[in-house]
């Protein structure tokens, strides 16, 4: 008893959240206008919706005005005693206009002072604070979406850049730029092969001519204007996104929620015992109806048990015993109004089998399914089943990871064709001419040699061999010495790591840098590198940039998609005080993540 | 008669061969390269001591900084240094947004219209001017 006085003490302060009050009047608006039209005559029934529609809004009106007046005072929580009177004022003024409205539309529902006794009571001290209170709790639904979505587009990320599909698509990607390159430089050695091999300057020139103007320059340009291509998105297509998402995985979290949080047997009593006592009362005396609410809660929890009964021990339930059972229970109503007829013949006593075979069953079927969304969201306890990404979901990010993966390659291709073969080109050029100039003719024959050699195998410089980590992060990070001082702080045992990602660390670790300086203007950065439990590399950096990371206006260019491809998406940024910092994991094995 | 003297040089290229081919060329005009590398690191330690006129640098240096990090840190340790940035671009458009993060009086050039090395000097002369301004 002390137990639950202090519980109603500390609800005393209670905080208040209104989002769930238009929904709220939605639903008992339409409630009452149905049972409203089956008690009028036919002919009222537009009358009925005017009235409830325009009680409709004036409700919603009373919602947003008492809304915006708490907000204009700073009020976020009322004391218990406040929260009653708010609703009991509520239920009046909903009682007073509805009769108003009544009266002017004629539509003469004999209410009487009884029940609007009882509806005041209902809605201002049931209805009304509890769908207050449920709103704060409601209000970290949104927060989940976001959460959820960045943990199943992770999750699909992984899946995807593990996958056979993934690797032959990067695979064809870069044959496209090699066979691109390989058909202009098989032409231009077509064409340097076709000069007379006398040595002249007339002959000469027209080689280096070739060497400047050929097609490689506009391929190379091609490729970096394909790998720093920008695109942003907006907050509401931010949102959209997250709803999208969250839409396209529902069958999955429904199956999982299905599978390891079962609604509790009390919540379905109650959703069930909500859509059938009213009209079981109203129906049937007291003398049957009794007997038949006992009867249908019994089968009720028979049918909600029977498939955890069937299901072997350390095993999750099929969903095909749960859906039939949830199946089952939507038709319990029809069975027993059919069986007690027939063995208790009641004239006059049949609940309308348009209520039991139709309306019950697809009410309390919705019901169901909202419960079995919300419990394990607001419970929080998702089953890793439910971040199993669907395949729709995982179809959208192919093409993500596709075009930022077409990026990273069209950059490291642009790189190494203006920066190793258009040099090498200006390089012999430029000797050509001096030995046009020197009059020798041993070297320029060496030199068209050469040419010939680039061209007829122009990869052949790209690929770098795989270092440890230690070799790779000394590779990107002592080029900075002088401009940027990095501290480096890496567990000893990860020195010698080996791994097919340790080059993807590298180009992280590369556009880290050169992000702090270029786009920080930092002079000293912290790099903090550890291997976690389930084998990701968390990387971590501090760095003192004079210009505060803005993302909102983060424009996704080739860092981001680089990031974006190498973590899985699992990167953020902040700024505390005049430091940056940067996080960022890269899973180094095949494990798909459990939570965001 | 006073001799007008040489202008020191320093070149900063990833790709060897080019380095050894523009450094050969530019002795043979009459420039004195105090030192050439392909390091960043070298390039910046290097620039305090021998205080060159001229940095010939190449835009693209591999992995880490590039030739405008380069430019900038150099501009910093010695103010009164002109810039060369040679790149492989195709045209000056598309690295106009680079090309603006240049220290001033920077010059940039094409590495394909280098097969004269008249090209190269004439553009190193005028970056000479920077610091006579």
């Amino acid at each position: 008893m002390r137990a639950l006085f202090t519980k109603i003490q500390n609800l005393e302060l209670i905080p208040v959240d209104f989002l769930l009050i238009p929904l709220g009047i939605v639903f008992f608006e339409i409630s009452v206008l149905i049972s409203d039209v089956l008690r009028s005559n036919i002919g009222t029934g537009k009358n009925d919706f005017l009235v409830h529609l325009i009680h409709f809004l004036l409700l919603m009106l009373f919602a947003y005005t008492g809304k915006k007046f708490l907000e204009s005072r700073n009020i976020f929580e009322l004391h218990l005693s406040e929260l009653l009177i708010f609703g009991i004022i509520f239920g009046i003024y909903s009682e007073f206009i509805f009769n108003v409205l009544n009266e002017t539309f004629n539509t003469s529902h004999e209410r009487g002072l009884g029940l609007a006794f009882r509806s005041v009571i209902f809605l201002g001290i049931i209805w009304f604070p509890l769908a207050v209170i449920a709103g704060v709790k409601f209000r970290t639904i949104p927060e989940f979406i976001y959460g959820f979505e960045k943990t199943l587009l992770i999750n699909a990320r992984i899946k995807l850049r593990e996958s056979l599909e993934f690797r032959e698509s990067s695979k064809k990607i870069e044959n496209a730029i090699i066979e691109k390159l390989t058909l202009q430089t098989d032409l231009l050695a077509k064409d340097i092969a076709s000069i007379n091999q006398e040595f002249n300057a007339p002959n000469a020139a027209i080689i280096q001519q070739l060497l400047k103007e050929n097609k490689l320059r506009k391929l190379s340009a091609e490729l970096e204007n394909a790998g720093s291509k920008k695109h942003g998105n907006s907050k509401w297509s931010s949102n959209l996104t997250a709803f999208n998402i969250f839409v396209r995985q529902i069958f999955v979290f429904l199956k999982a929620s299905l599978q390891t949080g079962e609604i509790p047997i009390n919540l379905i009593i109650l959703l069930f015992g909500f859509g059938t006592l009213p009209s079981l009362i109203n129906t049937l005396p007291i003398s049957r109806s009794v007997p038949a609410i006992i009867v249908m809660l019994l089968l009720v929890y028979l049918v909600v048990k029977i498939p955890i009964w069937i299901t072997k021990e350390n095993q999750l339930p099929k969903v095909s015993w749960i859906l039939l059972s949830y199946f089952l229970l939507c038709y319990i109503p029809l069975i027993s109004n059919v069986i007690s007829q027939w063995l208790f013949p009641y004239p006059g006593g049949h609940t309308p089998y348009f209520i039991t075979v139709v309306n019950f069953p697809v009410l309390f079927a919705i019901e169901l399914v909202i419960a079995q969304l919300l419990i394990p969201i607001l419970s929080h306890k998702i089953s890793s089943l439910a971040y199993q990404p669907s395949h729709s979901i995982i179809r959208l990010k192919l093409q993500t990871i596709h075009s930022e993966q077409e990026a990273r390659l069209a950059h490291q291709w642009a790189v190494f064709i203006h920066g190793k073969i258009l040099t090498r080109f200006a390089t012999n050029s430029l000797r050509i001419q001096q030995a046009v100039e020197n009059n020798d003719p041993e070297a320029y024959k060496k030199l068209r040699q050469s040419i010939m050699d680039l061209l007829a195998n122009p990869t052949a410089e790209f690929r770098t061999s795989t270092n440890t980590l230690s070799e790779e992060l000394s590779s990107r990070i002592d080029p900075w010495f002088g401009i940027l001082e990095v501290k480096l702080n890496m567990s000893p045992d990860l020195q010698n790591l080996k791994n097919e990602r340790i080059q993807e660390v590298g180009e992280v670790v590369e556009e880290i840098l050169s992000n702090s300086v270029r786009h920080g203007g930092a002079t000293e950065l912290a790099l903090s590198i550890k291997l976690a439990e389930d084998e990701t590399l968390v990387i971590e950096v501090k760095d003192n940039a004079i210009v505060s990371p803005d993302p909102e206006k983060n424009i996704p260019g080739l860092g981001t998609k680089i990031f974006n491809l190498v973590s899985d998406g699992r990167w953020e940024i902040g700024r505390i005080g005049f430091v940056t910092i940067f996080k960022i994991q890269i899973s180094l094995q095949s494990k798909v993540a459990q939570n965001g | 008669m006073v001799k007008k003297q040489a202008l020191k040089l320093m070149l900063v290229e990833d790709d060897e061969m080019t380095r050894a081919t523009i450094k050969k060329a530019l002795t043979l005009q009459g420039f004195e390269i105090l030192f050439d590398t392909a390091s960043v690191k070298t390039a910046i330690e290097n620039v305090k001591v021998y205080n060159p006129d001229v940095a010939v640098l190449d835009y693209n240096l591999g992995k880490g900084p590039n030739g405008i990090d380069l430019a900038k840190k150099i501009r910093q340790s010695n103010p009164g240094i002109g810039i060369v940035l040679l790149t492989a671009f195709l045209n000056p458009t598309q690295i106009e947004e680079k090309i603006l993060q240049l220290p001033p009086g920077s010059k940039y050039l094409v590495k394909h219209s280098v097969t004269k090395i008249e090209t190269l000097v004439n553009v190193i002369n005028e970056a000479a001017r920077f610091q006579a301004n």
